[in-house]
C-alpha cells in the first residue's frame, strides 16, 4: 500500500529473517546490502537506549534517573565535554523524544542552519523547499516549534536531518512509527532514501510490533498471541457544542501566524463504549482536543462535556511524553508530594500501583516470552522503567476519580507486547472503578483486542475545521 | 497595538549595537546607577516608587517591541514567580520575627524589603526573557568559523549558554501544562483534603508552595539541562565536518 514505508519492496529483496529469540531482535540481513539500512528490533525501550548508547558512545543523562543520578551524570558529563573537537561524531540520530532533535525555537532556523553549514548558497530557500517536502508548510515553519505536536516535531527531526545529511555518515532513527500517522510513513521512506543514494548507512531502531503496519502477515498472527487481560466495555458520553480554539499570532521575535481549531460538527452528542481510541492525522488537534478535555487549555468559545455513570467533571491525562510528568522525581518522590496533603488517596494509589505491578509479573511468569524483558526494576535501589512510570502516573490519575482517562500514545517508548499489557492492565483497574478510558493513538492495530468504539478527527476542505466522527 | 508605535530592537544591527542599548537599559537592575543617585536611605518609600518608575518604564519599552500578549506572557511568568518567593519568604520572616519578638517597625521594613524584591523582580524578569530573545542562536552558529582554532571553545560555550537560556522558556510553558493537569488551581494541590483541617492549614500551604518552587526549580534545572548534551553533541558533527573539509 502506497503511503506506508515501503517495505513490501525492500521485503521482496529481503532473503531471510533471522529471529534471534523473542527478546532479542530480528534482523532483516539483506537490507544493509540493498538500502544501506539495517533494521533491529527491541523488546524495550530500556534494550533500544542502551543498544543506541553502544553504537555512539553518547549516554546522556536521563530525567527517568531522578534528580540525584541526573544531576550527578550530567556534572560528569560537563567537566568532560570540553574538548570538543576531540571526538569523530560523523553519525546523527532522531531520538525517540522528537523534542531532543530540536535546537532552536522555530522550525525555519532550525532547517537554515543545517543547510548553511553544509555551505548551500541559498539556504533560506533550501530550507523552506525541505520544510515543503516533509509537509511542514509555511505556518508551520514559523511557529514555535514548542508549539508544535509531537508528530510535526518528528516530522522536522527528519527534515533537519535531511538538511545535516552531508555531515553525517550514519543516521540513527528510533521508534518513528509511534509519533507518526500511517500516511506520512512515505516521508521517513523518502529520508532512507536520501541517505541510501548518497552512500550512507540509516539504521532503524524499532520496538517489538512496529513493523506490523508494514511487515508480512506471519508477523501480525505471532503478535497477537501476546498475553493481554480481557476486559469489558463502559459506557459513556461525549458532548460538544461551539468548539472553538484560537492560539494567537505571535509578533516576537518572529511574526507568527494565528492558528484557529473549530470542531465540528457544533452539536455533538454522542454515546461511546470504553476503551474508546481517538485517531487522526499528524497535526489534525488531538492533542489540543485532550487538553480541552482535561481543562489544561481553556475553549475560546463553547464547551465540553464528559459523562460517566453520573460522574462528570474534567478528564485526566497521561501525556504523550509522558516522563515530564513525574517533574524530575522518582516515583516513590511523586507520591509523597502529590498525596502529602490527601494520605487516604495516596494509599489508595500506591496499593493500586503495587496491584498492578503484580499483574504484571504474574502476566510475565504466564507468558514465556515477556520473562526475559526487563519491564519494572528489581528492587527500588535500581532505575525505574518507563512501564513503571507510567502505571504511577495513571494510578495517581486512577486516585481522583476522574469521569474520564485518556491515555496520549501510551505506546510511547513501549514495544507491541507491552503496551497491549499495559493498557489492558489499566482499562481493567478503570473500569472496575467505572472510570472509561480513551487511547490516541497512530497505531491501531495494536489495539484490535481491546478497543469497543473509535473517534476519528478529520481536516475538512477548511482547514480550520475538525471534523469529529464516529466510527463503528 | 499601533504597529505604528511598535520598536524593532531585535533588529537593530550590528549586533553588538543592539547589545550595548539592551545593556545600558537594564543598568539600574546589575549596577543600581543611575536610580541610586535618586535614593535616599531615610525614606524607602522613595525608593520603592523609584523602582516602581523604572519598572513601569520596562514594561512599556518591552510592549513596544513585543505587543501586549507577549508581555503579558512574561508578566504572568515574572509575577508567579515573584509571588512564591516574597510570599514564602515574607511569612517566613515575619513567623521568625513574631517568635524573637521583634519591633513592629522592624516587621515594617521586612515588608518593605520584601515589596521592593517584588517590584524588582517582576520587572528584571520580564527584560531577562526580552534580552535573551532579542538575539538569535541559529543566525549566531550559522555565521561561526568553525575552520578556525582561535576562539573555538568561547564561541561554541556562547552558542551553547544562549540556546540554554531560551531553552528555560520552552521548558517552563511544557512543565506549565504538566502543572496545571496535575493542580488544575495552580497555587493548590489537587488532593487537599487534609490542608485545610486545621489552624495551621495556612503554614502547612506556605510549605506546600515552598516545596513546590523547590520541585519547580529543580524540574526547570533538569529539564533544560538534558537538553544541553544533546546540542553539544550536534556541534561536535558540525566541527568535525568543517575540520575534515
Amino acid at each position: 500500500m502506497r503511503g506506508n514505508l515501503d517495505y513490501a519492496i525492500i521485503q521482496k529483496k529481503v532473503t531471510r529473517v533471522i529471529r534471534l529469540s523473542f527478546n532479542e531482535l530480528y534482523i532483516w540481513k539483506n537490507l544493509s546490502h540493498i538500502h544501506m539500512v539495517e533494521s533491529r528490533y527491541f523488546v524495550t525501550y530500556e534494550d533500544l537506549v542502551g543498544y543506541l548508547e553502544l553504537k555512539t558512545g553518547f549516554a546522556p543523562p536521563q530525567i527517568i534517573e531522578g534528580k540525584g543520578l541526573f544531576l550527578g551524570k550530567f556534572n560528569k558529563w560537563f567537566t568532560n565535554f570540553e574538548d570538543v573537537s576531540s571526538e569523530n561524531v560523523n553519525w546523527r540520530c532522531i531520538f525517540p523524544d522528537p523534542k531532543l532533535n530540536i535546537s532552536y525555537p522555530y522550525p525555519i532556523d532550525e532547517i537554515t542552519v543545517a543547510c548553511s553549514l553544509c555551505s548551500s548558497p541559498s539556504a533560506y530557500d533550501q530550507a523552506n523547499r525541505i520544510l515543503n517536502d516533509y509537509h511542514l508548510d509555511a505556518s508551520l515553519s514559523k511557529r514555535q516549534t514548542m508549539t508544535l505536536s509531537g508528530g510535526e516535531l518528528l516530522l522536522l527531526s527528519f527534515a533537519k536531518a535531511q538538511g545535516l545529511k552531508d555531515l553525517t555518515e550514519t543516521l540513527y532513527v528510533c521508534t518513528p512509527t509511534q509519533w507518526l500517522h500511517p500516511t506520512k510513513y512515505f516521508l521517513l521512506e523518502n529520508l532512507i532514501k536520501e541517505y541510501s543514494d548518497s552512500g550512507k548507512t540509516v539504521s532503524l531502531l524499532l520496538l517489538e510490533g512496529e513493523q506490523i503496519e508494514t511487515a508480512p502477515d506471519n508477523d501480525l498472527q505471532e503478535q497477537e498471541q501476546v498475553s493481554s487481560v480481557q476486559v469489558e466495555s463502559l459506557p459513556w458520553s461525549l458532548y460538544i457544542k461551539n468548539l472553538l480554539k484560537i492560539f494567537d499570532a505571535q509578533t516576537f521575535p518572529k511574526n507568527s501566524p494565528e492558528k484557529i481549531i473549530r470542531y465540528v460538527p457544533a452539536d455533538f452528542d454522542r454515546e461511546f463504549e470504553s476503551p474508546t481510541l481517538v485517531t487522526g492525522d499528524n497535526g489534525v488537534g488531538k492533542s489540543v482536543f485532550v487538553k480541552m478535555l482535561s481543562n489544561i487549555y481553556q475553549p475560546t468559545t463553547g464547551r465540553i462535556a464528559i459523562r460517566c455513570l453520573g460522574n462528570e467533571g474534567y478528564a485526566r491525562v497521561l501525556m504523550q511524553d509522558s516522563l515530564d510528568q513525574l517533574f524530575g522525581e522518582t516515583i516513590n518522590d511523586h507520591f509523597t508530594r502529590v498525596f502529602k496533603f490527601d494520605k487516604a488517596k495516596g494509599k489508595q494509589a500506591r496499593e493500586l500501583y503495587e496491584k498492578m505491578l503484580d499483574e504484571l509479573r504474574l502476566a510475565i511468569k504466564t507468558d514465556v516470552r515477556l520473562r526475559k524483558m526487563k519491564l519494572a526494576a528489581s528492587n527500588s535501589g535500581t532505575i525505574e522503567t518507563v512501564l513503571q512510570v507510567k502505571f504511577a502516573l495513571v494510578c495517581e490519575r486512577l486516585a481522583s476519580k476522574p469521569p474520564l482517562l485518556i491515555l496520549d500514545e501510551p505506546d510511547w517508548c513501549l514495544s507491541r507486547p507491552v503496551t497491549g499489557l499495559f493498557t489492558s492492565i489499566v482499562v481493567n483497574a478503570a473500569h472496575k472503578i467505572h472510570i472509561p478510558v480513551l487511547i490516541i493513538t497512530h497505531l491501531r492495530n495494536w489495539y484490535s483486542n481491546l478497543y469497543k468504539s473509535v473517534i476519528n478527527l478529520k481536516i475538512m476542505e477548511n482547514p480550520q475545521e475538525v471534523h469529529i466522527e464516529q466510527i463503528n | 497595538m499601533n504597529k505604528k508605535y511598535q520598536l524593532h530592537v531585535a533588529k537593530v544591527k550590528p549586533v553588538w549595537l543592539r547589545f550595548l542599548i539592551l545593556v545600558i537599559i537594564g543598568l539600574p537592575p546589575i549596577t543600581g546607577w543611575p536610580l541610586t543617585l535618586f535614593a535616599t536611605a531615610k525614606d524607602p518609600l522613595h525608593n520603592l516608587f523609584m523602582w516602581l518608575s523604572y519598572g513601569c518604564f520596562i514594561w512599556l519599552f518591552i510592549l513596544l517591541n513585543t505587543g501586549f500578549k507577549k508581555l503579558l506572557s512574561y508578566l504572568s511568568f515574572a509575577f508567579l514567580l515573584a509571588l512564591i518567593t516574597c510570599l514564602v519568604g515574607a511569612g517566613i520572616r515575619n513567623l521568625i520575627g513574631f517568635i524573637q519578638g521583634a519591633s513592629r517597625q522592624d516587621m515594617t521594613l521586612v515588608s518593605i524589603r520584601m515589596l521592593s524584591l517584588f517590584i524588582c523582580m517582576v520587572s528584571v524578569i520580564p527584560y531577562s526573557l526580552f534580552f535573551i530573545n532579542c538575539f538569535s542562536v541559529s543566525s549566531f552558529i550559522s555565521r561561526l568559523d568553525f575552520s578556525t582554532v582561535k576562539n573555538h571553545r568561547t564561541k561554541i560555550h556562547l552558542a551553547l549558554a544562549l540556546r540554554v537560556f531560551q531553552h528555560v522558556g520552552d521548558v517552563t510553558i511544557s512543565l506549565l501544562d504538566v502543572w496545571r493537569e496535575e493542580n488544575p488551581k495552580m497555587i493548590s494541590p489537587r488532593f487537599s483534603d487534609e490542608l485545610w483541617e486545621s489552624r495551621l492549614s495556612p503554614l502547612a500551604w506556605l510549605n506546600w508552595m515552598r516545596n513546590s518552587a523547590v520541585t519547580w526549580c529543580l524540574a526547570m534545572i533538569m529539564h533544560t539541562f538534558e537538553a544541553i548534551p544533546y546540542l553539544t553533541e550536534e556541534m561536535k558533527n558540525i566541527i568535525n565536518f568543517r575540520e575534515n573539509r
